[in-house]
């Protein structure tokens, strides 16, 4: 089955983030600030199949046929980065079925932080968390919160309940992210939701002037490897294109 | 360059193979879903063996025949469609075959010409059939390498499905795969359509096409 060619393809957007933070609300957000201008389509990946997709349909923010859901054999992780086949088929038929299409959404399952799109799969990512989750999650980082293009700090209505200092957990955030964009958002904010529009409609405009490169986040965090005989008692690693190839040698490890 | 026949079978075979089989589950939910109790899935899956799964391996034997003779595949995948007469299982192994000859395409690119002459997507066994005949492996490996994937994805989705030992489904994948033993070497020989065996198993194709009309489930199938 031949790809479809390059003038057709829309952009594929993907939005990760643990379960419960508002990935599937952010997607219905998206839809309703954009569906009068673009034409979109929208895929979830759910542990048990078509929950979002109802919860999507249910929001009328898009005509039911253009939200699809695939099955993921309890591994929403390896449906994003392993094993894609599933989704880009699904992507494809879309794009097929309703040319042409300008966004493709595609939500994965909840997962934890390290799970990340493969860029094979979509051309932007946006990793999802919520204040609710707690203030310090962003300090945590992983390739989510660290190379996501965009990272949304979502639910920002309920951090007087939570407890949480929205600004402190933004600058974590930027931080962690040295300078990509973060975006504090509640769907109850006009302001913010306009922000993330404007954000969508420019990675499109890159996407379509053939200036958007795909970055891949990474499966793995840097994380910190402990050996007795460094000065520092282990060294901080990270797994990017600019590993240098004498530390992979020093210490190879599975990232399964 | 490419490996031998044997490292490529061996390739097909690995579960890791990223093309779509990890949301598979060779019939086994939809049995565990219909009522099916583990201590029974010993015998599902031996039943599954020598029906659904010696289908599918005559259909990969014969089509690599065509594919090596250059001759038409799309009488082979009708004789397989008639024999395969519960629709949510050939749309099962259409995605499969859908998502292998994706891969295929990348890294064998003319399996797709021995199958350029079906209209939809080429089922799963004919996608196998087609990589066998351009990559070396012979019937025998091809027929157990059908069996072997068919097997262990139920087992992998028992695992998720039914939490238990993993070592005790390797054990069942072993089973499985000896209860067709006897038979391989005869439909590894089969060079007519006529041929390809017509074991039915209509609970198992009922219980496929019921849970293709739930909404709450981790396979495909």
């Amino acid at each position: 089955m031949p790809d479809i060619s390059p003038t057709t393809r829309a952009l594929r957007l993907g939005v990760a983030g643990p379960v419960g933070t508002g990935k599937s609300s952010l997607i219905a957000t998206v839809c309703r600030s954009l569906a009068d201008e673009l034409r979109l389509g929208v895929i979830t990946n759910d542990i048990y199949t078509d929950e979002d997709a109802r919860f999507l349909r249910s929001a009328g923010v898009l005509e039911p046929e253009r939200i699809r859901a695939v099955e993921t054999g309890a591994c929403p992780h390896t449906a994003i980065r392993d094993d894609i086949t599933t989704n880009l088929l699904a992507a494809e038929d879309l794009e097929r079925d309703f040319a042409p299409l300008d966004v493709v959404l595609i939500e994965s399952g909840g997962d934890n932080l390290t799970a990340t799109f493969s860029p094979a799969l979509v051309d932007a990512q946006i990793f999802v968390l919520d204040v609710a989750g707690g203030g310090d999650v962003a300090r945590k980082g992983g390739p989510g919160i660290g190379r996501a293009d965009l990272l949304v700090v979502n639910k920002t209505d309920l951090a007087p309940y939570v407890g949480v200092d929205v600004p402190r957990m933004v600058a974590d955030a930027s931080e962690a992210r040295e300078g990509r964009a973060v975006l504090a958002l509640s769907r109850s904010d006009s302001a913010s939701v306009a922000e993330l529009r404007v954000w969508v409609l420019s990675v499109l405009d890159s996407h379509r002037r053939g200036t958007h490169v795909p970055q891949d986040p990474g499966p793995m965090a840097p994380h910190f490897h402990a050996d007795d005989e460094l000065p520092e008692g282990g060294f901080v690693h990270s797994h990017g294109e600019d590993e240098p190839e004498s530390l992979s040698r020093l210490h190879p490890h599975s990232h399964e | 360059m490419q490996p031998a026949a044997q490292t490529i079978s061996m390739l097909l075979a690995d579960a890791r193979l990223p093309s779509g089989g990890h949301a598979q589950s060779s019939g086994l939910e939809p049995a565990l879903q219909a009522g099916v109790q583990v201590h029974a899935v010993p015998a599902f899956l031996s039943a599954r063996a020598r029906t659904t799964t010696l289908v599918d391996a005559a259909t990969a034997v014969l089509t690599r025949h065509a594919a090596l003779d250059c001759l038409p595949v799309a009488p082979i995948e009708r004789a397989w469609a008639a024999r395969t007469p519960s629709r949510a299982m050939r749309d099962a192994s259409r995605d499969l075959g859908r998502g292998l000859l994706r891969l295929a395409g990348r890294i064998w690119p003319e399996v797709g010409s021995s199958l350029a002459e079906l209209c939809g997507p080429p089922p799963r066994p004919l996608v196998l059939g087609a990589i066998a005949a351009h990559t070396g492996i012979d019937a025998e490996t091809l027929v157990r390498l059908t069996i072997y994937e068919d097997m262990a994805c139920a087992v992998a989705a028992l695992l998720k499905l039914e939490p238990g030992d993993p070592a005790d489904g390797v054990a069942l994948v072993i089973e499985a795969c000896a209860s067709v033993e006897p038979q391989i070497p005869t439909v590894a020989l089969l060079t007519s359509i006529d041929h390809i065996p017509a074991a039915g198993a209509p609970q198992a194709e009922a219980w496929a096409e019921a849970h293709a009309l739930t909404s709450r489930r981790l396979f495909r199938a």
